[in-house]
């Protein structure tokens, strides 16, 4: 083999190859802190009385298509503990309540909007991205079907159409994205009676949950959830009883989407790791070549 | 290499034995059920794949696993031509030639197994990358590598068809340009082979790893048997010992199914590097599993731990117990059987990490793979099986005696 050439082919292809790896770690760095205009919802689960009000205002707004009657029932449907669907962006489920049973808890559940969304972090081509207002949008002409965005999700909220043979999208909550971007609350919130959802800037609305609790001592869990787990997400929701028990998921406040982020970034960082590869390889072929012909020679 | 062996193509040997008509078979019904997936879509009873369960057997075997596999071609690679070890020169081609495969039935697979297939192009649009997300990685590592290990199959064709091109019919006027263009790709290659081979392992060492990166991100619904944060360096290192394992249980299959000679000099030789990377990967396992303080977790009796239990100990330190052994190392029956297991169990890891670890909240039941899905993930890989079959039969793949009459 010629060694010059390879030498000089080599060099060319390790430095475009730099310059890649570099615009990628440059692209990598970039939005770590969330933006003060970051929108949230805070969810009391105290106050809900599980009408399905909002069930209702989502799948009007969402144009998802269930009959209008469907959402006026309030006893049968809380039998079964239902999950988001590519037909229905949330969903409110009953829950005993163990310290008092004459209180069901009802609970709502939708994408949370997570502030370093895993789903966001794992898509391949980029069709969910975290909007300054704080919705994770959806573009669906990126998209490709892969579902590792609901690999990822701790929440199991984004859904698949997996019946319709062509172009299948995932579907979730939108965060009202149309609604919100014009300032106006999501359409849940606004549809509520009870006032369960508080609508407003996400930074604000964890010194609403504080006040709550200092007003009311002892009704409320001393966590709100999603103000830290996992990085923090822009729903976040207050409880009298442990979350656990209303099937919340409580995630610890390391956030996987870092871990994950870290771990590939560090693969590539400054080139070093590839580029520690290929020098390593390139040397031993050369030494080892070398010491055969050595050999051969003698 | 012995200098009275040549790679040549298989001959003397009938083409359709039962065992290939079985493949055909497979292969048959796998495409047609993938005819129903692509008019209907993968929606239930096509596969059991839900929004709770997204991801089934067509990702964890027909990429995860068979990527694994696929290793052959990177670990030989580097032991021929990085480490100069000449003496396993005749593993190496049926090694490349198999990881060749392994790698297209990936593209293959995902073709299958994606929702918008069509689509797959904008992974390669650089307006869409994102450069944060371990699965765009992984896809262009792959692409890479799978471009690598094409350059690394043209020198077969070329020593096929050079000065033997002989077109059918109306095309005969084209011989002489088809052996000039052979003829250049030939020097092209030649000249540059160094650099693929370099970059193909730097590809393989880094979409390896990610392969095991991709189930960092869901660490909240991971059992903790598997999930850690050294998924990455442990999915490497045993895409290399696996990959050793591929490259012996292929060389012995091949020897076997077209009875030409075992290569047992160099095989038992090679075989001798298995303990120690097999060894490798069970020892920063289990040290990985002693520093998370999950050791315990493999006696807790549920169905997972069972699972962790056959993973590790029958399908890893079995074999790397019997490969220490040099009677094992020697005899062709042992040597296939313990890396066999060995691939088998690291076939298992990849379905345990992406499937069996996988513990969404909200799950009712566990996912099952269905008839379809199982019937697909099977003919992809009988249609591996055959192409390796033909390609052997067709180009200069396994070293034998060269014939003196030629």
């Amino acid at each position: 083999m010629d060694r010059r050439e390879f030498l000089k082919k080599g060099g060319l292809f390790l430095i475009s190859g730099g310059a890649l790896a570099g615009a990628e770690t440059a692209m990598a760095s970039e939005g770590a802190a969330l933006p003060p205009e970051t929108l949230g919802v805070l969810v009391d689960t105290t106050l809900c009385i599980g009408c399905r009000e909002c069930e209702r205002a989502c799948n009007k707004v969402n144009s998802l298509g269930k009959p209008d009657a469907y959402f006026s029932d309030t006893e049968k449907i809380f039998e079964k503990k239902r999950l988001v669907e590519t037909d229905a962006f949330t969903v409110v489920n009953k829950f005993e309540n163990k310290t008092d049973p004459s209180k069901p808890v009802f609970v709502k559940r939708q994408c949370m909007h997570c502030n370093k969304a895993a789903c966001v972090s794992a898509c391949i081509v980029g069709a969910l991205k975290k909007s300054k207002n704080g919705a994770v949008d959806y573009t669906e002409w990126k998209c490709i079907g892969c579902r590792y965005c609901m690999m990822a999700c701790p929440f199991t909220v984004p859904t698949f159409e997996f019946s319709r043979p062509i172009q299948p999208r995932i579907r979730k909550c939108t965060f009202c994205q149309p609604l919100i971007s014009k300032g106006q609350p999501t359409a849940c919130a606004d549809a509520c009676p009870q006032g369960v959802m508080t609508f407003g800037k996400r930074a604000d609305l964890i010194e609403v949950a504080r006040e709550k609790m200092l007003r009311n001592p002892g009704k409320y869990n001393e966590m709100i959830l999603n103000e830290k787990n996992a990085g923090g997400a822009s729903w976040m929701y207050m409880a009298g009883v442990p979350f656990e028990h209303l099937e919340l998921p409580v995630l610890p406040e390391e956030n996987p989407t870092v871990m994950s982020e870290t771990l590939m970034h560090g693969v590539f960082k400054k080139l070093i790791p590839p580029l520690t590869i290929l020098g390593v390889l390139g040397t031993s072929m050369w030494i080892f070549t070398r010491k055969s012909e050595d050999e051969d020679n003698e | 290499m012995s200098a009275h062996e040549k790679p040549a193509p298989v001959e003397g040997v009938k083409f359709l034995t039962p065992g290939t008509i079985f493949l055909i078979m497979v292969m048959a019904a796998g495409a047609g059920l993938a005819v129903w997936r692509y008019i209907v879509g993968i929606d239930f009873p096509i596969t059991h794949q839900s929004n709770v369960f997204p991801w089934g057997i067509w990702k964890a075997v027909n990429v995860a696993a068979i990527a694994a596999i696929g290793s052959s071609g990177f670990t030989m690679t580097a032991a021929v031509h990085i480490f100069n070890k000449h003496k396993y020169h005749n593993i190496l081609r049926p090694s490349l030639v198999i990881a060749m495969f392994c790698y297209t039935f990936v593209g293959i697979a995902l073709m299958v197994d994606l929702g918008r297939y069509y689509f797959i192009w904008h992974v390669f649009l650089p307006v869409m990358w994102q450069v944060n997300s371990a699965l765009f990685e992984v896809a262009m590592c792959v692409v890479c590598y799978l471009t690598v290990l094409y350059v690394e199959f043209s020198p077969m064709v070329f020593e096929r068809f050079i000065g033997r091109v002989n077109l059918p019919g109306p095309l005969k006027g084209f011989n002489k340009l088809t052996e000039f263009i052979l003829k250049i790709g030939n020097t092209i290659v030649g000249k540059t082979i160094a650099v693929f081979m370099v970059c193909g392992i730097l590809f393989c060492c880094l979409h390896q790893s990610t392969l095991g990166t991709l189930m960092v991100i869901p660490a909240y619904k991971m059992h903790p048997l598997w999930w850690t944060k050294a998924l990455p360096p442990l999915f490497l290192l045993s895409a290399v010992a696996v990959g050793l394992c591929s490259a012996v249980a292929v060389s012995l299959w091949t020897s076997y199914a077209f009875k030409t000679k075992y290569e047992m000099k160099a095989l038992s030789s090679l075989a001798r590097s298995l303990p120690i990377t097999i060894g490798l990967y069970i020892g920063v396992r289990l040290i990985d599993l002693a520093l998370r303080d999950q050791l315990g977790a493999m006696w807790e009796g549920s169905t997972r731990s069972h699972v962790f239990l056959v993973e590790f100990f029958i399908g890893m330190v079995l074999p790397f117990i019997m490969l220490l052994f040099s009677a094992v190392r020697k005899s062709p029956g042992l040597l296939f059987f313990s890396s066999m297991l060995f691939i088998l169990a690291i076939a298992l890891n990849r379905v345990n990490t992406y499937i069996t670890a996988y513990m969404p909240p909200y799950a009712v039941g566990h996912y099952f793979p269905s008839i379809t899905e199982i019937v697909i993930c099977f003919a992809q890989i009988a249609a591996l099986i055959f192409l390796y079959r033909v390609v052997v039969m067709i180009f200069p793949v396994v070293s034998q005696p060269e014939k003196k009459s030629a």
